[in-house]
């Protein structure tokens, strides 16, 4: 219902003013530059189908979610990129931009995060510190590399870990 | 011609899919209405079990999704439940980003009004995420949850169904006993809803860093609920609760925000399949009566039992 009002002058002209052009102008570029349809452009960005479509047809102003409005930029670098880039290539973007949850600092989209970072991330997610380090201890006879790993990532500073981390790249 | 299945239920419209079967829009022709229905195809044994055990878990409770009726067809069976047509807290977060903390209490008071009801039933959900609870569409006032999927969820002294190894639920939301395949245990259900709130307040997924956790009594609160101990999570729902209602007496009053719940089956694409908004104020009356009011349980025993009878006959019927 509230999708079909025709497209409001005064909330178009805010959104111009907020991202440069309307949002309905900023949608039917990214679904026409990657063949995608609304829906599918709504999944990526992370908004709900009711939601995009207020905001593209002028009934609502603003993006509510920030990491929404990241997504949509990156998706219009996308659009610049894709004639470059193969099929597989674009559908593997699309996926890092839908699944992307960090912050942006200037409109670049870069997101890879440090490997060692991502180590620590993951031993901290099922562990407690506690844990962690009675793991290393358990560990330090049957295979010391491994306890050594469990200490330096799951309890030791991020220095630490990037340190072990540069120190084994050269064997992976 | 839409499918229909079981000569009864005819299916409209695909809305979900998981491990764990899909979730159709359908038509009851036996009454007319639009419901909601899990659909669970060329099943094993092991996903029939699940399934029968899951549309037997009948937790009577205003923020809880309750089965309707269930049926089967060959080798797939299909259950039906209640439409709730604001999406879900997944959805909310996706639209709105980081949510007000006026917003994660209303969310969170109601889901563990509705787990206590569970948890009185000794039945551990194991699956709680902000995609298993929905929203009525609401607008701009008080939300109102609905805990669904029980398709994980398990009886607390009951012997497991089934002897496999997995470890189910979703990453992030699990406490690290429950990945390490701990036995269930209400206080496993508290970490999640203490990962879903800080979910709300920050409007990204687990893992959390500590620096980005919020300063505030609510923050506390549900970092407490996430400790990896159990023994230092709150030790019930009703005590949770207990807590989170401290905080909201210092609040005041309901305050949305810009944020809102939209229809989610307002759209063209929808609208036709599943007819007008029905009067909101229903809804509204629905959820300011529970605040106050004591949940009803049902024995699910009782169900798990006749669920167990219906699981043999279909089992008969899929072996004939």
């Amino acid at each position: 219902m509230e999708a079909e009002r025709p497209e409001r002058p005064d909330k178009i002209d805010e959104q111009r003013r907020l991202y440069g052009e309307p949002i309905g102008a900023l949608v039917r570029r990214v679904t026409a530059g990657l063949g995608l349809n609304q829906s599918r452009v709504a999944e990526i960005l992370g908004l709900s189908p009711p939601m995009l479509s207020q905001l593209v047809s002028g009934h609502r102003v603003k993006i509510g979610n920030p990491l929404a409005v990241s997504r949509l930029q990156s998706l219009l670098g996308l659009v610049e990129e894709a004639p470059t880039l193969s099929g597989e290539a674009v559908q593997r973007r699309l996926e890092e931009i839908r699944t992307h949850h960090g912050t942006l600092s200037t409109g670049q989209f870069t997101h890879v995060p440090e490997s060692s970072a991502v180590v620590r991330k993951v031993l901290r997610a099922v562990a407690s510190g506690q844990e962690l380090d009675r793991a290393a201890e358990v560990l330090a006879d049957v295979a010391p590399g491994l306890a050594e790993l469990v200490r330096v990532y799951g309890t030791g500073s991020e220095a630490e870990a990037a340190r072990h981390f540069a120190a084994i790249s050269h064997v992976m | 011609m839409n499918p229909v299945f079981a000569r009864r239920y005819e299916l409209l419209d695909p809305i979900a899919d998981g491990a764990m079967g899909s979730v159709w829009i359908v038509r009851d022709q036996q009454d007319g209405q639009v419901k909601a229905a899990k659909v669970l195809r060329h099943s094993d044994a092991a996903s029939l079990l699940r399934f029968m055990r899951e549309q037997s878990t009948r937790i009577h409770h205003p923020h809880v999704v309750t089965p309707l009726s269930w049926s089967g067809e060959d080798d797939s069976v299909l259950f039906t439940m209640p439409l709730v047509r604001g999406g879900s807290v997944a959805t909310l977060i996706g639209d709105w980003g980081p949510l007000p903390e006026s917003w994660v209490v209303a969310v969170l008071e109601q889901t563990l009004s509705a787990l206590e009801a569970v948890h009185d039933a000794r039945v551990v959900h194991r699956d709680v995420k902000p995609a298993n609870l929905l929203l009525e569409p609401t607008g701009p006032r008080r939300p109102h949850v609905r805990l669904t999927d029980f398709g994980i969820a398990v009886p607390v002294d009951q012997p497991r169904m089934t002897l496999s190894s997995t470890t189910l639920g979703t990453p992030g939301y699990m406490a690290p006993e429950q990945l390490r395949g701990a036995a269930p245990d209400p206080r496993q259900d508290l970490y999640a809803v203490g990962a879903v709130g800080l979910e709300m307040l920050l409007g990204h997924p687990p893992p959390f860093e500590p620096g980005e956790l919020p300063d505030s009594p609510l923050g506390a609160l549900l970092l407490a609920a996430t400790a990896p101990d159990p023994d230092r999570r709150p030790p019930s729902a009703s005590a949770f609760l207990h807590d989170l209602r401290a905080l909201r007496a210092a609040q005041a009053d309901w305050d949305p925000g810009d944020v809102e719940v939209l229809d989610q089956f307002a759209g063209p694409a929808h609208r036709d399949v599943v007819g007008p908004v029905p009067a909101p104020t229903t809804v509204l009356q629905v959820g300011e009566a529970t605040v106050a009011k004591r949940p009803s349980v049902l024995a699910v025993g009782v169900l798990a039992g006749t669920g167990l009878a219906l699981l043999v006959l279909s089992a008969v019927l899929l072996l004939g």
